[in-house]
């Protein structure tokens, strides 16, 4: 049980910064997971929590024990690669052993070990399997049970499930988070996976070239994105230029102007009366609406369908509302209705929506 | 002509072609071994006969030993200086490391005799007191080091720094991670060195023959060289030089036995 502490950590390669003055923090017992596209710099960061990598800038405490001076040998830690990183001379059994013959403990200790942590990951019996007769996810479970083995302070992984097929990726994300909270240990996660680190994880950092954009839980990150990239890395949204026309600050809700539409959001303190801010609003947000239902809904707009996509759970609509393209998903047993309906004309109707200030320009 | 008539001479003709291409390369060494085992008698007659490996016994296996010594302890330093320099040339960067593949592949296109020359000048002149046998097994460690810096590149090229990782976060600190990761997983690689530096060293004649001079000592090769100029290229030579190739291909047949050739291909940098 440690709590992690990552202060201003910075690494150069060359003049580009990976990773630019980040601070993160995994209190004791939990789950954190850094979020983002492939070479942000959250694989940079975990290597320099590990010791793999040592920081320009910046130290990492475990606990209140500074430890950016030691090597990763020294600092107890358990890290789980992307790619599987079993030794290839060396059986199942030899593989979970080498941390603890690296520590010297006696021989009984460590086939206790071995039978314990391969009864947690479900592969009792394959101690003398060589790592070339396992399948990926059997080797990516012996390579947890391997770290497991030599009961490490705090778990580190660097997108462990993304060379395993989808199926088994599902099952095994599930199976680290119950592990976690079977040994109660600390752990941060890598992934550029939004769906993985919304199941597992306790907390989010979300990152991008190199700094973090926002920290939150799931939830909030989904319902409250602060930044254009938040919005548009997690989970999909329709992004409006708009401008503040009032607030009324009792009920917390601001009217923006946005390509001739007036819409009612909800927002935080720090905003006034035309400032620039984007209008995000989630395709499953919204919904198509009978006439009879406008009161239900506080922003109702009229819009052309265009475009139908069906993925099977769902139908995306794009519908033209006063020149702008709105993406809808339409869920549930409607979905069907909507697979032949170019150019019909719908009432769109949404409640939730949230503002990004401080940006103006649409994410890619 | 059917399709199975035209597949079957295609078949033929190739392995018609593998069959001269063997016999091409294996002539010499058959020629050489009727040769030892065929004993001209005092009436004219030509004998199957072992004799001739009875009488070189004496004074050839001396020199066989020496060379078998020389390109044991070659490959010892070369292979304890080998490791290490490559595996910094493979993880490390560096100004000029192009430039030092460049010239460590250049070795190839050196001829033998002009590095012997320069041996043999650095003998003379400098390395007085580096005489004898230590003098052969300098020359050979320098000449041949870059042959296990080249395989073994090729085998740390091929090792993936991750297990290096994960064995420091397990625990083990940088020398037991080379002994109990890298290292075994490198072998082949090094093994590869190993032989090509045997065959090499033990069979090396442009630079012993330079060398004997300063050295004073004559090794295996340079034995059968010297007796083909005194006696000719009689049942004896034939089966010294039979002596020297046996040894060479058994070396040989035994590794691709056991440790494969996955890292002997290849062993070209850039």
């Amino acid at each position: 049980m440690t709590r992690v502490r990552a202060v201003n950590i910075t690494k150069r390669y060359e003049a580009v910064a990976a990773v630019n003055s980040i601070n993160l923090e995994a209190e004791d017992g939990t789950f954190v997971t850094l979020l983002g596209p492939s070479g942000c710099g959250k694989s940079t960061t975990l290597k320099v929590i590990a010791g793999l990598i040592y920081p320009d800038e910046g130290e990492i405490y475990f606990d209140d024990r500074n430890v950016t001076e030691l090597p990763p040998d020294k600092r107890n830690i358990g890290f789980v690669f992307q790619r599987i990183a079993l030794f290839p001379h060396m059986n199942v059994q030899k593989n979970i052993a080498f941390g603890l013959r690296m520590k010297h403990r006696p021989k009984e200790e460590i086939e206790r070990k071995i039978k314990e942590v391969l009864y947690i990951v479900h592969l009792e019996g394959f101690e003398k399997r060589m790592p070339s007769q396992l399948s990926g996810g059997q080797a990516q479970r012996i390579e947890i049970a391997r770290v497991l083995a030599t009961d490490p302070d705090i778990l580190l992984f660097d997108e462990p499930l993304s060379n395993i097929d989808a199926k088994l990726r599902d099952e095994l994300k599930y199976e680290i988070r119950r592990i976690q909270r079977e040994t109660g240990k600390t752990m941060i996660y890598v992934t550029h996976d939004q769906a993985e680190a919304f199941a597992i994880s306790d907390k989010i950092y979300v990152m991008n070239n190199g700094s973090i954009e926002q920290i939150g839980t799931p939830v909030e990150l989904y319902v409250n994105p602060v930044t254009p990239f938040v919005a548009s890395f997690i989970g999909s949204n329709n992004f409006l230029k708009g401008r503040i026309l009032d607030l009324n600050p009792s009920t917390k809700v601001a009217r923006v102007s946005s390509d001739g539409m007036d819409i009612e959001a909800p927002y935080s303190n720090g905003l006034r009366v035309n400032d620039q801010v984007l209008v995000c609003i989630r395709p499953e947000d919204i919904s198509v609406i009978g006439e009879g239902e406008r009161s239900k809904y506080n922003n109702v707009v009229q819009g052309k369908i265009g475009e139908s996509v069906f993925t099977g759970l769902l139908t995306r609509l794009n519908v033209n509302v006063e020149g702008t393209l709105l993406k809808i998903d339409v869920q549930g047993s409607e979905r069907f209705s909507y697979l032949n309906v170019k150019g019909k004309e719908v009432l769109l109707g949404f409640n939730r929506c949230s503002l990004i200030t401080g940006a103006t320009e649409i994410p890619a | 002509m059917n399709r199975r008539t035209s597949s079957l001479l295609t078949s033929s003709a190739a392995y018609l072609y593998l069959v001269i291409c063997c016999a091409v390369l294996l002539l010499p060494f058959i020629v050489t071994l009727v040769r030892s085992v065929s004993v001209a008698q005092p009436d004219g007659t030509v004998v199957f006969s072992l004799a001739p490996y009875g009488e070189i016994y004496q004074h050839f296996w001396p020199k066989v030993n020496t060379s078998l010594q020389i390109a044991l302890f070659t490959i010892v330093i070369d292979t304890v200086i080998g490791i290490p320099a490559s595996y910094a040339l493979t993880r490390y960067e560096f100004r000029g490391k192009k430039s030092l593949f460049a010239l460590l592949n250049g070795v190839w296109y050196v001829p033998g005799v002009c590095y012997a020359m320069a041996l043999v000048l650095a003998y003379y002149f400098v390395y007085k007191f580096f005489l004898g046998f230590w003098g052969f097994v300098a020359a050979y460690s320098c000449g041949f080091l870059f042959l296990m810096l080249l395989t073994c590149m090729v085998a740390f090229r091929h090792f993936d720094p991750r297990y290096e990782e994960a064995a420091l976060c397990l625990g083990a600190g940088r020398l037991r991670t080379f002994l109990h990761v890298t290292l075994p997983l490198i072998g082949p690689g090094v093994t590869a060195g190993i032989l090509l530096t045997f065959v090499l060293s033990f069979n090396e004649f442009i630079t012993a023959l330079l060398l004997t001079g300063p050295t004073r000592l004559k090794t295996a090769p340079l034995a059968v060289y010297s007796d083909i100029r005194m006696f000719g290229v009689r049942e004896t030579v034939a089966a010294e030089a039979t002596v020297l190739q046996l040894i060479s291909l058994i070396v040989v047949v035994l590794y691709l036995k056991f440790i494969g050739t996955r890292y002997l291909r290849g062993v070209i940098l850039i």
